[in-house]
């Protein structure tokens, strides 16, 4: 069907209505018969399936488009936030296993002296003739 | 997606285990860390990386008292009976000296260093790649 005019006759709608069901209809054959609805002539019974569904669809569109969009950001968004916190607290806890500590009757030392402790303990383990005191 | 985050909990808990927990000389180093005569010694990660090790603990008592040898060799030979590989000296029935390769998955050397006389007890337990080998090249003269 070609829209030679603006106005749509009945008939004319009523063959644009069944295409619509039939998923064929361009946006602006949309717009003709949408228009037709709305005039007089599409008040007619013989319509009212066609102007439920084409007017809910465009009322639900309307609403919907918008949000969508708004749930795909900020689903972005936050799955963007928990990698960037999932990240964060791995990285504290492999950097905490980079321990270094040494007490000496209970006194805290520093980690220098802790890496200076090993290096005499493992030597004197392997050298007992060689004690190496720190 | 329920089984995929009981999996990854599953896995940090098992990553989290600590070495200790896996030696009967484990309860040692909380028993004489606390000793006015005792020295403790953790150590993990980057600081080990010259001697390919990653994980290091520690523990020296100066001027022991006997029951504190006996207790630490007890639980030294307890890990001892599962080594692989192990290097020791006795003497009048005493542990004298033990080196001890622990068994593992494959990945990584596991090692009890003990030493102990009258005038101090050495207890060192460590992780990591190097092999006997390479530990004697690093630390002996």
């Amino acid at each position: 069907m070609t829209q030679k005019e603006h106005k749509l006759t009945a008939p004319e709608a009523l063959a644009l209505a069944d295409r619509y069901f039939e998923a064929r209809t361009s946006a602006a054959e949309e717009r003709l018969l949408r228009a037709f609805l709305l005039s007089p002539e599409g008040a007619d019974a013989r319509f009212d399936e066609v102007r439920a569904t084409l007017f809910f669809l465009q009322t639900g569109r309307r609403h919907h488009r918008p949000t969508s969009h708004r749930r795909i950001a900020w689903a972005a968004a936050a799955c963007l936030a928990a990698v960037c916190f999932v990240g964060a607290l791995s990285y504290r806890h492999f950097d905490t296993q980079n321990l270094c500590t040494a007490t000496v009757a209970g006194k805290q030392l520093t980690a220098e002296q802790a890496t200076d402790l090993m290096q005499h303990q493992m030597e004197d383990m392997f050298n007992p003739e060689k004690p190496t005191a720190p | 997606m329920r089984h995929i985050r009981l999996t990854l909990l599953t896995l940090l808990c098992v990553a989290s285990v600590r070495l200790q927990a896996q030696v009967h000389i484990a309860p040692l180093f909380g028993e004489f860390s606390v000793l006015p005569n005792a020295t403790e010694v953790r150590i993990s990660g980057k600081k080990l990386k010259p001697y390919q090790l990653t994980n290091f603990h520690s523990i020296e008592v100066r001027q022991p008292q006997n029951e504190q040898m006996r207790h630490a060799e007890s639980l030294v030979l307890s890990d001892a009976r599962t080594a692989v590989a192990r290097e020791e000296d006795r003497s009048n029935g005493r542990l004298h000296y033990g080196f001890y390769e622990l068994p593992t998955d494959g990945r990584l050397h596991t090692y009890i260093f003990y030493r102990a006389n009258a005038q101090k007890l050495t207890l060192i337990h460590i992780e990591g790649k190097a092999s006997m080998e390479e530990l004697k090249a690093y630390f002996k003269k």
